[in-house]
């Protein structure tokens, strides 16, 4: 190979060299850069890029096409004043201009690529830009709204709040996203239910409540009264997702509301219920009375010489000693009770559900307005001054049929006035009547404890008359031979024990005197096979340890106990069936007998009759009365005496007066009895005689 | 008795170069440029030379912190006169044009004094603007950088001079390669194939 054909080592090193710095240039100098550079190849004269490659074969040793792939990126055309020593450069330039167009090829897919990612930048900034105006419009225009918007997923946590709502809670808007509703932001009383409510809803297992108002606590723990607009948001199948609320603040509102209510019904010294309150209130008490039955009273009360207090003192301290009785009758009376200012110093009292019976609801209001008057007569302290005052009281009943509640104002105000009359401190009844009778009431309670410790009480006894036409025992009823009233009947007071509790301890007094008189009984050969019957009250008989009690006093008194018959009412044993038959089995166990009285008068059920360790039913003298010409008493009458006879119990009647009575009883196959056709009741001595006649005429 | 020519680290290749070298740097990121700058002057202060910067775009603050990560202290150096910074500007086109004689003279001087001040050798980093071809062409510019090559071989100083290849067009930049015996490629220095000596491309251009 001769040397001229080698190629030049520094052209070789200068296409090399271009290679490398061509990566470094911008895409419109690339091509100056080389043409400029490849002048230097041996035997060149000019180099020119041409961008539109000319037709193949014209001078083709001197061009050199920028081809890669089957893109064409133009052609470099060499003039050449040597073609000799250009010649063992041809084969280097075209691997030259090769690689120069691998890299125009690389640049220009780059500035493709570059150019598809600058659009689709460029889109994605317009829509994303888009999306923002949209998100920001949307938000100004929740912002805007001058109410809280609020959206919650199904787990109650807040996924969108505007700035309302979030000036509202007093937490950043970003800071609320995600936060648990109900957990942050309702009272603790309530968040339970309402979650539960919500849980519900989510569920599709109740409706949406779409208004409603509540209370809500916000960030700072403060109260607001909010106003709410509720909307369920659902998802594509239609299922609950969630809800989307607007809310109001009406706190304010609402308080003016209150204060506009307060200004309307209540008295601005005192903050009590005004007159037109309180005949709201009084209105309402009469309605609930007449549906169940019961009595309320309205207690009417005015301070003694107030004006004279107010003109001294001034009135300053008369508005203060007005406050004070304000509070003092609000402590003397229960939550359900209204205490009113009429004006003045007139106060009024509605005392609701008192008893069904005219005299109780009576002593009822009578034990409030003594406890009024001595509240009120304590002294107050008035600034620097230390002053005592009374009261007045008028006292009227309701029960919601008679009176209407202006009536009643007059009349509670007619007995104030009476109790100013009798000389002021004290409490007057519109009606004298139930005055009179609640004062009886109070005065028969007095004797009846006096009664038990002064042992004013006795028994008498009512024989009994077997099957076999025998007398067979008694049975023990109770008298009070009282010295002022004389000999009482338990009718007179028995109802009164009971209320008032005396029932227990004369309850035991009665079964005590009658163990006691069967003891007696017992070493007398004509009575010691007399039973005796005695009365126990169901208070008495619901006393836990009563069984314990009765069994204490049979050994005490050493009384055979199968001589005894306890004589129990149907009520007694209805209450507590179960109680009573334990009770009743355990004394059984002793050989106590029962005896069931009053049969027929209650809702005697089988079923329970059955149960009861019973010995006898007893017919009530009420049925007795006119069994011989009243055909539905002679029928009762008939099927208890069956059903003793199923149960295999003993029947008796009471009430027996006549022999046609006894003979329509026995034909019916109930023999046994007791009634005046035998014997009234009688002392102890008087039946003692009775017995021993009976014996000898037998 | 001959002595050993003065053997410098440019700071961005490990090869080391006799003193007095003139090298070129084209550059498309400033990144690039800006990261020859630190390295050139860093292996400079290393060596105990009395370095120069010409540059309008040299953050001091970066240049300190840089330093100072290789226990340099630019305070320090600014101080002694191991380090001046110029604005490329203020040095090329001072009065508003651009004067060879001017800058030779000035390079032959900062040789001078860094010798009279005790380092061993100078070095000087500069960019040079596009400005240059408005206000004198392209010829002025050959011109002075093939004198420089000229001044080196007296005075030694070690020379980078950096081209914005975004700023200077393809044909230049050849131009400008012819009068550069090094060159920098991608961290690497070598020798230019298209390097003209400064006699042969004075007596053809000048």
């Amino acid at each position: 190979m001769p040397v001229a054909d080698l190629p030049d080592v520094r052209v070789l090193g200068q296409l090399l060299l271009m290679q490398s710095v061509v990566t470094s240039l911008p895409d419109d100098s690339i091509l100056p850069f080389v043409t400029q550079g490849l002048v230097d190849v041996p035997g060149v004269t000019r180099v020119q890029f041409m961008a539109q490659p000319s037709a193949d074969g014209e001078d083709a040793a001197l061009r050199f096409r920028l081809a890669c792939s089957a893109r064409e990126h133009g052609e470099l055309l060499f003039t050449v004043s040597n073609a000799t020593a250009f010649a063992p450069y041809a084969d280097h330039l075209r691997n030259f201009a090769f690689m120069l167009a691998v890299i125009l090829e690389e640049r220009q897919q780059r500035r493709t690529i570059d150019a598809q990612y600058q659009h689709l930048e460029q889109r994605v900034a317009r829509r994303t830009a888009e999306l923002a105006r949209e998100r920001d419009s949307a938000q100004r225009y929740l912002d805007i709204a001058g109410v809280m918007l609020m959206a919650l997923d199904e787990q109650g946590r807040i996924v969108m709040v505007n700035r309302k709502g979030a000036e509202l809670l007093g937490e950043s808007e970003s800071a609320l996203i995600g936060m648990d509703w109900f957990d942050n932001f309702l009272p603790a009383s309530e968040k339970a239910a309402i979650r539960q409510v919500f849980a519900r809803l989510m569920a599709g297992e109740t409706r949406l409540l779409e208004h409603y108002e509540n209370v809500i606590l916000t960030r700072s723990g403060m109260k607001r009264v909010m106003a709410w607009n509720n909307t369920l948001l659902r998802n594509e199948a239609g299922a609950p997702v969630g809800t989307l609320s607007s809310a109001e603040d009406v706190t304010e509102r609402r308080q003016a509301e209150e204060r506009i209510r307060e200004l309307a019904f209540f008295d601005q010294l005192t903050s009590l219920p005004n007159r037109t309150l309180l005949l709201d209130r009084l209105k309402q008490n009469l309605a609930i009375c007449l549906r169940s039955a019961s009595h309320g009273a309205l207690l009417f009360i005015d301070l003694d010489h107030f004006k004279s207090l107010n003109d001294t003192l001034g009135h300053d301290t008369g508005d203060t000693l007005l406050q004070q009785v304000a509070r003092r009758l609000t402590h003397c009376v229960r939550e359900e009770d209204t205490v009113a200012r009429l004006g003045g110093d007139e106060f009024v009292v509605i005392l609701a559900g008192l008893n069904g019976r005219a005299e109780e609801a009576a002593a009822g209001a009578e034990v409030v307005a003594h406890k009024i008057l001595s509240s009120l007569n304590d002294i107050y302290h008035l600034g620097n001054t230390v002053q005592r005052s009374t009261a007045s009281v008028g006292v009227t009943l309701f029960d919601g049929q008679q009176a209407s509640a202006e009536e009643l104002m007059k009349q509670a105000d007619l007995a104030m006035y009476r109790a100013k009359d009798a000389g002021r401190n004290r409490v007057r009844f519109f009606d004298p009547g139930l005055e009179l009778a609640m004062k009886e009431r109070v005065r028969l309670e007095r004797d009846l404890r006096r009664a038990l410790v002064d042992g004013q009480f006795l028994l008498y006894y009512q024989a009994q008359v077997d099957s076999n036409g025998r007398l067979c025992g008694a049975e023990a009823l109770l008298r009070w031979q009282s010295p002022r009233r004389g000999l009482v009947l338990p009718g007179e007071f028995i109802r009164l024990s009971e209320e008032t509790g005396l029932i227990l301890p004369l309850g035991l007094w009665v079964f005590e005197a009658a163990c006691r008189q069967l003891a007696v009984w017992a070493s007398q050969p004509e009575m010691a096979l007399l039973t005796l019957a005695v009365n126990v009250s169901a208070r008495q008989f619901h006393e836990r340890d009563i069984v314990d009690q009765l069994l204490k006093v049979i050994r005490r008194t050493g009384a055979k106990p199968e001589r005894l018959k306890l004589e129990l009412t149907e009520s007694l044993l209805l209450d507590n069936v179960a109680d009573a038959v334990g009770k009743m089995s355990a004394l059984k166990a002793w050989g106590v007998c029962f005896s069931l009285d009053d049969f027929g008068t209650g809702y005697s059920s089988l079923s329970y009759l059955r149960r009861l360790p019973l010995d006898e039913l007893k017919i009530d003298q009420s049925f007795v009365r006119h069994i011989v010409a009243n055909s539905s008493d002679a029928a009762i009458a008939r099927t208890i005496v069956a059903l003793g006879q199923s149960l295999g119990l003993g029947v008796i009647a009471e009430g027996v007066e006549s022999d046609e009575q006894r003979a329509f009883l026995a034909g019916i196959g109930c023999v046994a009895y007791q009634g005046y056709l035998c014997s009234r009741p009688l002392p102890v001595d008087g039946f003692e005689e009775l017995v021993r006649r009976s014996s000898c005429d037998a | 008795m001959s002595s050993e020519p003065h053997q410098v680290s440019l700071g961005f290749t490990r090869q080391d170069f006799p003193a007095g070298v003139h090298v070129c740097q084209i550059f498309s990121k400033d990144e690039d440029r800006l990261d020859a700058v630190l390295k050139f002057l860093r292996s400079g202060l290393e060596a105990g030379e009395r370095v120069a910067c010409f540059s309008d775009d040299l953050d001091d603050a970066r240049l300190g912190s840089y330093l100072a990560v290789h226990a340099l202290s630019l305070a320090e150096h600014t101080a002694s006169g191991a380090f001046s910074k110029t604005g490329a500007s203020e040095v090329y086109f001072a009065d508003g044009c651009f004067d060879p004689d001017r800058l030779l003279g000035l390079l032959r001087k900062f040789h001078q004094e860094a010798l009279a001040d005790g380092f061993p050798a100078a070095r000087v980093i500069g960019e040079m603007m596009a400005d240059v071809l408005r206000l004198a062409g392209v010829s002025r510019l050959l011109e002075y950088e093939a004198r420089v090559s000229l001044l080196l071989r007296e005075h030694p100083i070690t020379a980078v001079c950096q081209y914005d290849a975004t700023a200077f067009d393809g044909a230049t930049i050849m131009q400008i390669l012819k009068v550069h015996p090094l060159m920098v490629i991608r961290d690497t220095v070598v020798h230019n194939p298209f390097y003209v000596p400064p006699e042969d491309f004075l007596a053809s251009h000048c």
